[in-house]
């Protein structure tokens, strides 16, 4: 018999072993479909979201009190 | 000892190739985002379109193709629409269930319109505003399904 098939013969029972290591890998680290991992990744584009919101707040507050200056405050008195 | 060595890189190789190419009845199907998250990205897709919009109408403005009243009234609607983003972002992080939030972003989109503007302006701000406007519509649909 060719020796290549000999050890292959040999080595085929590990075969489904590994795949199914692998599998049980995988089924360990779902961390996707964790409801946590969502509401993490929920929360990190909100708050990412919220601070451009902000920055695009400064942007046009300080764009508009550039070019229509307050006039200043009247002197009491 | 080293035909052993060939044979087992051999073996594993074709295993990996196997394992890869063939999906079988076992095979973790792809995660799908939650609705939260989907909306999330989109909320975030506008925080930066409104952010880039102001750049580009203050651009516009200091290249003198856009007036000054025109670049205060698209200012002050991104600023409306920035300010309706961050308040949408506070729901989607409130813990609250998602039928819940649903209800409340729908109620802070009913207030965005289109900016009173005239045909006539820079059709730069045109498709600025018509990009902001497609997104904000596109939560709609995402909260709505």
């Amino acid at each position: 018999m060719n020796p290549w098939l000999t050890i292959a013969l040999q080595l085929e029972p590990l075969v489904p072993v590994i795949i199914a290591d692998f599998r049980a890998l995988v089924k360990k680290h779902p961390q996707l479909a964790d409801p946590a991992a969502q509401a993490a990744l929920i929360a990190a584009l909100a708050q990412a979201a919220s601070d451009v919101d902000d920055a695009t707040l400064a942007a046009i507050a300080a764009d508009q009190a550039a070019h229509h200056p307050q006039p200043p405050p009247v002197p009491q008195g | 000892m080293r035909t052993i060595a060939l044979a087992l890189v051999l073996a594993f190789g074709t295993i990996a190739v196997t394992s890869c190419g063939k999906p079988s009845a076992n095979t973790p199907t792809p995660v799908q985002n939650s609705p939260q998250t989907t909306v999330a990205l989109t909320v975030k897709t506008v925080a930066d379109a409104a952010n880039a919009g102001v750049k580009t109408v203050i651009s516009l403005r200091d290249q003198g193709k856009l007036s000054p009243a025109n670049t205060v009234t698209i200012e002050n609607w991104l600023g409306f629409v920035a300010t309706t983003d961050k308040q949408i972002s506070a729901i989607l992080a409130n813990g609250q269930p998602w039928a819940q939030q649903k209800v409340a972003i729908l109620a802070q989109l009913g207030t965005v319109t289109a900016p009173q503007i005239a045909t006539t302006i820079d059709p730069g701000v045109q498709t600025l505003v018509a990009q902001i406007l497609t997104l904000v519509n596109q939560i709609r649909t995402q909260v709505t399904q």
